[in-house]
Parts: C-alpha cells; structure tokens; sequence
C-alpha cells in the first residue's frame, strides 16, 4: 500500500533535508543497517529506515530505488549526501525518534 | 550505450563505493533490461565492488553486455582470500573496524553474489583475487 511521505512527516517529527519533497511516495518499510542485508532484502519503493549516514546509504537506496531515506535518532548526512540525494531524487528525512518509534508512528500501532 | 567499460576502483575509498555498480545500472536502463535483472546486477556488482573497496589493495571492474547477458570481472591486486567456501558462508567476515563503521562486515556480501548471479566463479591466490560472474538476460 503506497503512502504519502508528506503524510507521515508530522507523525515522526521529521524534517525534509534534500530540496523538496513534491509527491514522494513509498510501500512498506525496511529498516536496517548492515548495508548487505539491506541490498539482499528491502524492496523497490520500501522507504529506508537507518541510523546509517554515510554516501553508501544513498548508494544503496539509488540501487534499489527506494525513494525515501529515513534517519532515525538525529543521525545526521553530510552535505555531500543530500546533495548526491537531489540528484538521484531520493528524500532524505532526519528525525530525533529511534526506528521502532518511527514504524511505530508511521503504522500509528 | 556502451556495450563494455573498465573502471578503478581504489581501496578504503568508502565514500564513493558504489559508483561503479551506479554506472552499469544506469547503462542497463539505457538498454531497457527488465528490473529484475537490474536489480540482480545492481546487488552482484555493488557487493562485489564494495569487496574490492574493503579487502583488497585495489583493482578494476570490466563488464562486457552482448544480447543476452553480462558479464562483470572484478580483479584485484591482493591480499587474496585464504580460505574461498569459509568466506562465502553467511555470516563471516574479516571486516576492519572502520568497514564496520561504514555498514559493511555484514559476512553477506559473496552469498549475495552468488544468489544474484547465473555464473559465478571465484579464484584467489595472494597476489590477487578474480571474481568472474554473468547475469542473463531472461
């Protein structure tokens, strides 16, 4: 089921880092951070759930194309990640909750 | 689009890994390839590359396209893998500390390959290691 990426950002508090973020949408969710689970298992248009911030989140998130990148527990990507995320159209968002409250709070449990 | 490529890739560059396997993806698209084999490729060559990156001294991709498949032979310099069956079961890895710091050393990288890739062949000594894969087409 697609959701609206506008639709979950008050939910988990998230602030939009790359330029904008239109009408992203995703389906389901993978969260994970050890980069080869991660390319073994999420799916196309999963949004990314990591505390992962660093240039292969976004590598990864390109191959797969999953359209979102969430990093939980403000982990924070440099200014060259954003900007290799604009390029690839990826939606980086930063929150201050873990990723057990981010699903939490996108599924609403 | 090119039907062949060679790349560098340069050992401990965490930051730009991914860029070869970023390449041969687009070009696939370019070709209109179906995404699942895109994908397949995508996961065998980043992993592959990421190895080079983390393990090696550095070495080179080249990936070859003709109708029906692709080849991709990545060749490295050294150290080479001791022992080849240990280091394709899931879960093992000689990652360093700052691989680990970067999400690699899951121990899942060469399983990912061979599940990924139609042929899939792996030959080491220590002057370097020659990972030879194709994906088909359909």
């Amino acid at each position: 089921m697609y959701m609206q990426v506008l639709d979950i950002l008050d939910k988990i508090k998230g602030e939009v880092l790359t330029k904008k973020v239109t009408n992203a949408t995703f389906d389901g969710v993978y969260a994970g951070d050890l980069l080869s689970h991660v390319m073994a298992h999420a799916k196309e248009n999963n949004l990314f759930l990591t505390i992962m911030a660093n240039m292969n989140a976004i590598a990864v998130a390109s191959l797969l194309d999953m359209p979102v990148i969430v990093f939980a527990e403000d982990t924070k990507p440099s200014s060259e990640m954003i900007s290799k995320a604009d390029d690839e159209k990826i939606v980086i968002i930063s929150t201050k909750y873990n990723v057990v409250d981010v699903i939490r709070k996108i599924y609403e449990l | 689009m090119e039907n062949s490529g060679k790349f560098t890739i340069e050992a401990m560059d965490l930051e730009n890994a991914g860029s070869v396997s970023s390449n041969i993806k687009k070009t696939l698209i370019g070709k209109n390839i179906p995404k699942h084999i895109i994908k397949r490729v995508s996961i065998a060559v980043y992993e592959a590359e990421i190895n080079v990156v983390i393990h090696s001294y550095g070495g080179t991709c080249s990936y070859f396209i003709d109708d029906d498949k692709i080849r991709v032979v990545f060749e490295d310099t050294g150290p080479g893998i001791e022992d080849i069956e240990q280091a394709i079961q899931p879960g093992f890895s000689t990652a360093n500390t700052q691989a680990i710091y970067y999400g690699f050393g899951a121990g899942m990288g060469l399983m990912n390959i061979k599940n990924a890739s139609d042929i899939f062949n792996l030959t080491s000594s220590p002057k370097g290691t020659i990972l030879d894969i194709t994906i088909n087409f359909n």
